[in-house]
């Protein structure tokens, strides 16, 4: 373990963007210092008409990135500044920042970390918000994301990536299922988390077995404005304005919650207190650290894949870094053993570049067994 | 969750009764996954054929197996697709611009391999069959350019295709890495070839057929292993080297794909004419032949011999009885039967009838007695007995048909190439007499070397088996090659590669034998009896004639053109490169873009398109001008759509006019076109090329709203 170090009091910095103004966005962080960011492509989710001609040809959703950056609380402000004036985070239906503090973080030597002052700079412990991820199934993640936004989320963010567990150790047999799972990703109110949770738990059926894996995230701050509709030029407010102008009339978000709520108990058990464990490694070595969290004892693994944004590849002109994003979620007692073995692994093949960090789990749901 | 998961063993091991339950509910879900793409067509087909036209369906049980083998090879394909081919194609695209092969920088090396790729996909692929079918009732009196191209010159027109197609993917890859957008590329080449096609039709009558074919070899050579393997190649390349700026995704190669042989075709053509190496229409009395004085002074004289034998046996064959005559006759042994029986039983068999030839008589009025009415006799009318209504063969299965052949033609690669060599029995090189395609024996009959005497019409194309093999077997092992040893790249799950390119084999090798058995017979019948609407026909393969469903003729077209309209938005919705296609859009885009908006929009241009080439070969229209003004509206429409929607739609072109629609669209075209005098069967699918890209760019033009621009909001960060 001498080739990591362990840094702490680190936030992991999300960014929810239109994939046009991704560009810029990244750029102006660069120049303020971030390095390693990391973007996913991702879709947005838009409120179906259900009209024949929107079934027949659906319109489009959102093109947005989901972008994260590990950056020391020391310099989290700034950073979260820059991203906010650059990609006009402050209006309606442009995007979104959150960030989550990391329980612990370690990066090999060469890793891209953004440069922080090393200062006792505690995080927030104050949480209001909740980001809420589901992993499913390709197909299901429509409807998850309808449940979400009716149950009061703003819209939620899907992306792709793959996933595995079990299944990976069948020999011949696991090829009659493909590794593409789809991720739904939202942040809400502490309020009204348990209801969305729910919900997406609900229209998803997590609870039956193969249909996936829900978690929620402690979220330190952020500000949400993605918008969940595509208006209609003939408006002449888009839905957040309304929702937004709503907001202010009624002195609050008070109104949204609908006269009676569903009972927000699944009769299930919630896993509680999870560690999430991610591991940032670059595409090529991804399906050893994948092979190697599966053989130290992790029920199931996901990953995501992306582009580092600032740095240009190995190839002769400039190229895209492709990178992995690895996630396990594991018992508290477990994290430690499972990284070793990783880490490990990684050191056998000689890669100098990666990084862990954890993040805490309060909840998840999933198939537990009969 | 728990630590204590069982994983202490590498490979978990099933009992062989889950085996068999994973399997089972494995294939079930994907037969029903192709079920629900092809009901639609064949229960279309069955309907309009029966309730419509009120024929029955010939050879029903054939039918249905061939449609059943089709979606089993259909569910193969897919899989094959989706394990091994996309896959393989993906690796190797996002390899190819990070390494070096043998130290060459990568960009030359990319461009080389697309070229290989390209004009490979060409040469394993049976477009060139589709034409020559197409083709095959080309007259050589009256195309002798375009008959040339088709039979003669076949093997160098594929070769033209196969570096047109080549030089498409070179460039294609090369716009990756430039990070060009599209819409330039698709100014030019279609500026270039509409100019080339005014210039074709107006200069001489010759070079005025081969439009045709030229545009059609667009629309059919990018077939349905081709795009898969391409789009892949293009999304690995450009998930590397498209950076920030552009917004390249890896589609566009389909594209330049398509339209780089129709300029080929031309050139080819005009090369051929240029240098007189053309079959000299010596039988010919057409005009243009009378006005072109000498040429084809440059073609050997060997072919010179065949084509003429050609041009013979069509003339003979089109003096021979006519349909007319055919309708009020009988065979000699239904003579023979109808005598006897008469002798016996003093009346005429079950369906046969009198008929009177009324216009042969001569009228003689006789008037009743008040003299304002008369009797009208006729007197030295011709009497007839004709079969009543028509015959159909009571078969479930063409006893012609073999499966065995169907299935494989003994590895023989190359059926369809003319082999002038066939003739040089002494191997010294050149055609000695009695070496001859024919030679005149002391009886004064012909007597043919080369196969029977059948010189001309759709040749044997390869076995399935044989068509699967070479369509899929070398474009992959070229890619492994590349792959892992001049790349030195070893994928991830060799096993899953392996036996997804082995899936791809044997869906394709179904697929081929299941549209052999059963989608030609059907298309062929429908195609056939579809005229019944307009004309009065003799059913496929029946004997006796039906009249036209409706009197007006003009009426009568505009039912087959419905036909056509529904037929080309169905047989779309079944094509395994649209599903590909689709389902690659939705991937890239992260499911943004949905499946079902790229499957119903094409699916609908499509249907425009045929329900268009049926009216050009209906009515008997020229071709350029139901494709140059369409090709404008285009050029405007991709001026101002957004460039992802400019990518996918003109990809879309690419991709429909596969194996379903081709043989049900081929099979109407030359129907109709018999009927009408059209030359050849072509342009309806270079026209069915043209609806989807129109459709596409319009449905993106309506479903994209731009987000508003709206003012700040005072939003405090929600901190404690």
């Amino acid at each position: 373990m001498n080739k990591l170090e362990s840094i702490n009091h680190v936030s992991l910095v999300n960014l929810i963007l239109p994939k046009d103004s991704l560009s810029t966005v990244s750029s102006e962080l660069k120049k303020a210092g971030a390095k390693g960011i990391f973007h996913v492509a991702a879709r947005g989710s838009i409120i179906n008409g259900g009209s024949f001609l929107s079934k027949m040809f659906p319109p489009p959703a959102p093109e947005q990135s989901l972008v994260q950056v590990l950056v020391p609380n020391s310099v989290k402000q700034r950073i979260s500044e820059v991203a906010i004036s650059s990609g006009r985070l402050d209006r309606v239906g442009s995007g979104a920042i959150f960030s989550i503090s990391c329980d612990k973080a370690f990066c090999s030597q060469n890793f891209p970390l953004t440069d922080g002052v090393e200062g006792d700079v505690v995080a927030n412990d104050l949480v209001t918000m909740e980001a809420i991820c589901c992993i499913c199934e390709k197909g299901v993640a429509e409807d998850i994301a309808q449940a979400a936004l009716s149950a009061g989320a703003a819209g939620p963010t899907v992306t792709f990536g793959e996933g595995g567990g079990i299944r990976d150790k069948i020999p011949l047999l696991r090829m009659t299922k493909g590794p593409e799972k789809e991720f739904v990703w939202c942040v809400v109110d502490r309020s009204e988390s348990s209801e969305v949770f729910t919900s997406m738990a609900r229209a998803g059926r997590i609870t039956e077995p193969g249909r996936g894996f829900m978690y929620s995230i402690p979220v330190s701050d952020g500000i949400i404005n993605v918008s969940s509709t595509v208006s209609n030029s003939s408006h002449g407010a888009s839905m957040e304005q309304v929702i937004a102008a709503l907001d202010e009339i009624k002195g609050g978000k008070d109104w949204r919650i609908s006269g009676e709520s569903k009972s927000s108990s699944l009769n299930t058990t919630i896993l509680q207190d999870l560690v999430g464990l991610y591991c940032i490694v670059p595409r090529d070595y991804y399906s050893e650290v994948y092979d190697s969290i599966l053989d130290a004892g992790a029920p199931g693994v996901s990953t995501n894949f992306g582009v580092m944004a600032d740095q240009s590849g190995s190839g002769e002109d400039s190229c895209n870094e492709e990178w992995a994003l690895v996630y396990t979620s594991l018992a508290p007692s477990a994290v430690e053993n499972v990284m070793n073995q990783v880490t490990a692994k990684i050191e056998h093949i000689g890669l100098d570049r990666f990084a862990f960090y954890t993040l805490p789990i309060p909840r998840a749901l999933t198939y537990l067994g009969g | 969750m728990s630590t204590e998961q069982s994983s202490d063993s590498k490979k978990l091991q099933l009992t062989l009764q889950q085996k068999i339950g994973i399997l089972l509910s494995f294939s079930k879900d994907k037969v029903v996954e192709q079920i629900q793409c092809v009901w639609f067509i064949i229960l279309y087909l069955i309907v309009f054929q029966v309730l419509v036209l009120g024929l029955p369906i010939v050879y029903s049980l054939m039918i249905a197996a061939g449609i059943m083998i089709v979606i089993i090879g259909l569910a193969f394909f897919m899989e094959g697709l989706r394990l091994g081919l996309m896959p393989l194609g993906e690796a190797l695209g996002s390899t190819l611009p990070r390494k070096k092969i043998l130290g060459i920088p990568c960009l030359p090396t990319s461009l080389a391999f697309g070229f290989v790729l390209g004009a490979f996909a060409t040469f394993a692929e049976p477009a060139i069959g589709v034409l020559r079918a197409a083709g095959s009732g080309v007259d050589p009196t009256s195309a002798p350019l375009l008959w040339t191209i088709l039979n003669t010159g076949a093997g160098l027109l594929v070769n033209c295709v196969g570096v047109g197609v080549g030089i498409a993917v070179l460039l294609g890859v090369l716009r990756f890495y430039k990070g060009w957008s599209l819409k330039p590329f698709i100014y030019v080449g279609v500026i270039v070839l509409s100019c080339i096609t005014l210039y074709m039709q107006f200069s001489d009558d010759r070079l005025k057929h081969v439009l045709g074919l030229a545009w059609d070899c667009g629309a059919v050579t990018t077939g349905p292993v081709t795009v898969p393997l391409v789009l892949a190649l293009g999304i690995g390349v450009c998930r590397i080297v498209s950076t920030g700026g552009s917004s390249n995704t890896g589609f566009g190669v389909v594209t330049l794909a398509s339209l780089f042989p129709i300029l080929a075709v031309m050139c080819y053509a005009l090369y051929l004419f240029k240098t007189d190496n053309y079959y000299f229409a010596s039988e010919s009395t057409a005009e243009w032949h009378i006005k072109a004085g000498e040429y084809g002074k440059n073609y050997p004289i060997d072919l010179q011999k065949f084509g003429d034998l050609n041009a013979q046996s069509k003339i003979d064959s089109a003096s021979g009885v006519g349909e007319a005559e055919l309708s009020w006759s009988l065979s000699v042994e239904e003579r023979k039967m109808v005598q006897t029986y008469l002798n016996e039983n003093k009346s005429l068999p079950e369906g046969y009838t009198l008929k009177t030839k009324v216009a042969e008589g001569v009228i003689v009025p006789d008037s009743l007695s008040n003299g304002e009415r008369e009797n009208v006799l006729v007197q030295g009318a011709k009497l007839y007995v004709v079969r009543e209504g028509y015959k159909a063969p009571d078969d479930v299965w063409n006893p012609d048909a073999d499966i065995a052949t169907a299935f494989t033609n003994k590895f023989d690669f190359f059926p369809n190439t003319f082999k002038p060599q066939e003739i040089d029995k002494n191997n010294n090189g050149k055609a000695d007499p009695g070496e001859d395609f024919y030679s005149i024996e002391p009886d004064g009959s012909i007597n043919y070397s080369k196969t029977d005497g059948i010189l001309s019409g759709p040749d044997q194309d390869r076995g399935a088996l044989e068509g699967a093999i070479w369509a899929i077997v070398p474009l992959c092992s070229i890619l492994l090659f590349v792959l892992i040893i001049g790349l030195r790249q070893k994928p991830k799950h060799m096993d899953e590669l392996v036996i997804g390119i082995l899936c791809a084999v044997i869906g394709m090798c179904l697929f081929n034998l299941g549209i052999a058995l059963g989608l030609t017979p059907l298309g062929e019948q429908l195609g056939g009896n579809v005229v019944s609407s307009f004309a009065p026909i003799q059913p496929w393969q029946s004997e006796g004639f039906i009249d036209p469903i409706f009197q007006s003729s003009t009426v009568g077209k505009c039912l087959a053109i419905l036909f056509g309209f529904i037929l080309g938005y169905g047989a779309t919705l079944a094509e395994p490169a649209l599903n590909a296609l689709g389902s690659t859009v939705e991937k890239i885009t992260v499911g943004a873009f949905k499946k079902n908006l790229l499957m119903q929009a094409v699916a609908t241009g499509v249907a425009l398109g045929i329900a268009t080439g049926v009216a050009k070969i209906a009515f008997n229209l020229e071709l350029w001008y139901l494709l140059i003004p369409p090709y404008t509206l285009l050029l405007i429409l991709t001026f101002i759509s957004s460039e992802d929607f400019v990518n996918f739609g003109w990809d879309s072109a690419g991709v429909t006019t596969g194996p379903i629609t081709v043989p049900l669209v081929l099979a109407m075209g030359l129907g109709i076109g018999a009927k009408t005098g059209a030359i050849d069967g072509f342009g309806v699918l270079s026209l069915a090329s043209v609806g989807p890209i129109i459709t596409v760019l319009t449905v993106g033009l309506l479903v994209r709203k731009k987000p508003k621009d709206t003012p700040p909001v005072e939003h405090q960060m929600e901190t404690a």
